[in-house]
């Protein structure tokens, strides 16, 4: 198990995809301030950007970028082949996908702490300072957030090894992210609403409520609204989910 | 005698169409196979089930002496090297950087052999340039390298030759007799190239719409395959008419060229008929049927092997 981790770690570091949605969602975040900076400079009269606005560029579509690592990370393994020299070189179905799962894990991590910090760098620059957090809960959010990386990190690598070799490998991750994203804002305009009250009851607002404190992918809406205990046991249920099927599922799939 | 891979009404069905058709076969020990079949045989189907990226249907096999439903049968993996189909390579990496991923993942010591390898496939100068851009040639002697690393005991090369020029050709051909002799690898090659399997292998195994149907081994081929006269005459209506005649089997190729099946008949005799003709006999030379006539005779394909 471990030579294959290691193997993979290797790949992660070497190879190109890392690299390139590291930049592209430095490029994003750095996009996201100009475009910003510019509007409010010519529209909004008194206006000013915050550190949080900054820090939540890259968290609102996190797991598109986290996606796309996956996919460019692990698509090739099954398209040239790869993954035949793992089997023939005496590993077994299941080391090879957790050892991916951990991979993907790794690799969404390394990307949110650079992109995460370079977005703190930008508010150190551009922003006006950061108006509702102060240091100490600026590094729990941070903490949290790399946690809940690791989970989606787990949970989309999941997705793609399970449909690896397949052209539905490409966009199943894109289509469930995209999902999920929708159901997030849902439940989070629904939850807070930015006029009125929440008008939520009953079951309807227990499912919400529970959607909203456990779900890791709800990490990303937003600020944090939760305590760090509720992140984390949401964090491991998904980690933990996407593991035990896909090591019920996977060792079943043929390779092509 | 000792086997490698040994299978028992081996099958493989997708859907209703089976891949493999109670399928036996026996790869001996320190042999080069050479696997001959049409396109959608079964060949690959076979290495895939072999190298375990599938499962079979129903039926038994044993590789290395472990049984295919034997938990530990994935440490004798360790014992193969093969490259299916295309080249198994990380296409973003140097020859020397994949070599290394493939010693990791066997869980190699130290990188020592690394060098000795790219030096065996010709592929030491290539520095840092990206498999990707390496030519169809490059990339088949990088997936055999992939395959020796780890000193393997069985090497399974489907197409080794695909892409390679004919220098190319006979440096693998060379490699894979070297490597047979001097470490005793044993070699399943499945290939298309009829003419450049029967100089290397030791054993044949022909397969058919997913059953093997003959095993043979490089001895017994030679002592099979027919052996012709091949002949040159002014008018091959008039050898029809004397081969009937004699009731010796004949091909007629064109008017001028044939071939008849009867090695033994005196050259004398075969003029006086001739000649009673008042036809001409231009050249005659035996001729032994090759590999590729001997697949498909048993076979019958009009399809590539």
């Amino acid at each position: 198990m471990l030579r294959v981790l290691y193997s993979d770690l290797r790949f992660l570091l070497k190879h190109i995809s890392l690299k390139i949605c590291i930049g592209a969602a430095m490029g994003y975040a750095l996009a996201f301030v100009v475009i910003l900076k510019i509007i409010m400079s010519l529209v909004t009269e008194g206006s000013f950007l915050s550190g949080e606005d900054i820090l939540s560029a890259y968290n609102d579509i996190a797991i598109f970028f986290i996606t796309a690592l996956a996919v460019m990370l692990f698509t090739p393994d099954f398209n040239n082949g790869t993954i035949r020299n793992k089997l023939v070189s005496g590993l077994r179905k299941s080391e090879i996908f957790l050892s991916s799962v951990f991979s993907g894990m790794i690799a969404s991590i390394i990307m949110t702490v650079i992109v995460t910090l370079f977005e703190a760098l930008l508010s150190i620059i551009f922003s006006e300072g950061f108006m509702t957090f102060n240091l100490a809960e600026l590094s729990d959010n941070f903490l949290m957030l790399i946690v809940t990386a690791a989970a989606v990190g787990a949970f989309v690598t999941t997705i793609v090894l399970l449909f690896g070799g397949t052209k539905i490998s490409y966009f199943a991750g894109f289509v469930v992210a995209f999902f999920l994203n929708l159901l997030g804002s849902e439940v989070a305009t629904s939850l807070y609403p930015l006029n009125g009250k929440c008008t939520l009851t009953g079951a309807k607002l227990m499912l919400y409520t529970a959607y909203d404190r456990f779900m890791p992918f709800m990490h990303f809406e937003g600020y944090p609204r939760w305590d760090f205990l509720s992140y984390l046991t949401g964090s491991i249920a998904l980690t933990a989910l996407s593991i035990g099927i896909g090591l019920i599922i996977f060792p079943k799939k043929e390779i092509k | 005698m000792e086997t490698v891979f040994k299978s028992e009404n081996l099958c493989k069905k997708y859907g209703k169409f089976s891949a493999l058709d109670n399928l036996n076969i026996e790869i001996p020990k320190g042999s080069i196979y050479g696997f001959v079949g049409k396109n959608g045989a079964g060949k690959t189907t076979l290495i895939r089930i072999l190298c375990g990226l599938q499962q079979p249907t129903s039926g038994s096999f044993t590789l290395m002496g472990k049984s295919f439903n034997d938990k530990e049968i994935y440490k004798e993996r360790r014992r193969l090297g093969a490259v299916v189909e295309t080249p198994a390579i990380y296409k973003d990496m140097s020859a020397r950087d994949n070599l290394i991923q493939q010693y990791l993942l066997l869980g190699l010591p130290d990188f020592n052999g690394i060098e000795e390898l790219l030096n065996l496939v010709g592929l030491s100068n290539t520095g840092k340039k990206k498999a990707r851009n390496f030519s169809l040639g490059m990339k088949q002697r990088l997936g055999l390298a992939m395959a020796l690393c780890g000193n393997p005991d069985f090497i399974i090369l489907d197409e080794p030759t695909n892409g390679l020029d004919p220098q190319g050709i006979i440096e693998i051909r060379e490699l894979i007799i070297r490597l047979n002799r001097e470490k005793n690898i044993t070699f399943l090659i499945s290939s298309h190239i009829l003419d450049e399997l029967s100089r290397i292998a030791t054993h044949y195994g022909f397969i058919d719409k997913g059953h093997i149907v003959r095993q043979m081994s490089a001895e017994e081929l030679h002592a099979e395959c027919r052996k012709s006269v091949r002949i040159t005459v002014d008018d091959t209506k008039i050898l029809a008419k004397i081969m009937e005649e004699r009731n010796i089997e004949y091909k007629i190729f064109d008017e001028h060229n044939a071939e008849i099946y009867d090695v033994e008949i005196p050259f004398s005799d075969l003029a006086e008929s001739f000649a009673e003709e008042n036809s001409t006999i231009y050249t005659m030379g035996e001729h032994e049927e090759s590999l590729e006539a001997y697949y498909l005779s048993l076979l019958g394909g009009e399809n590539n092997a």
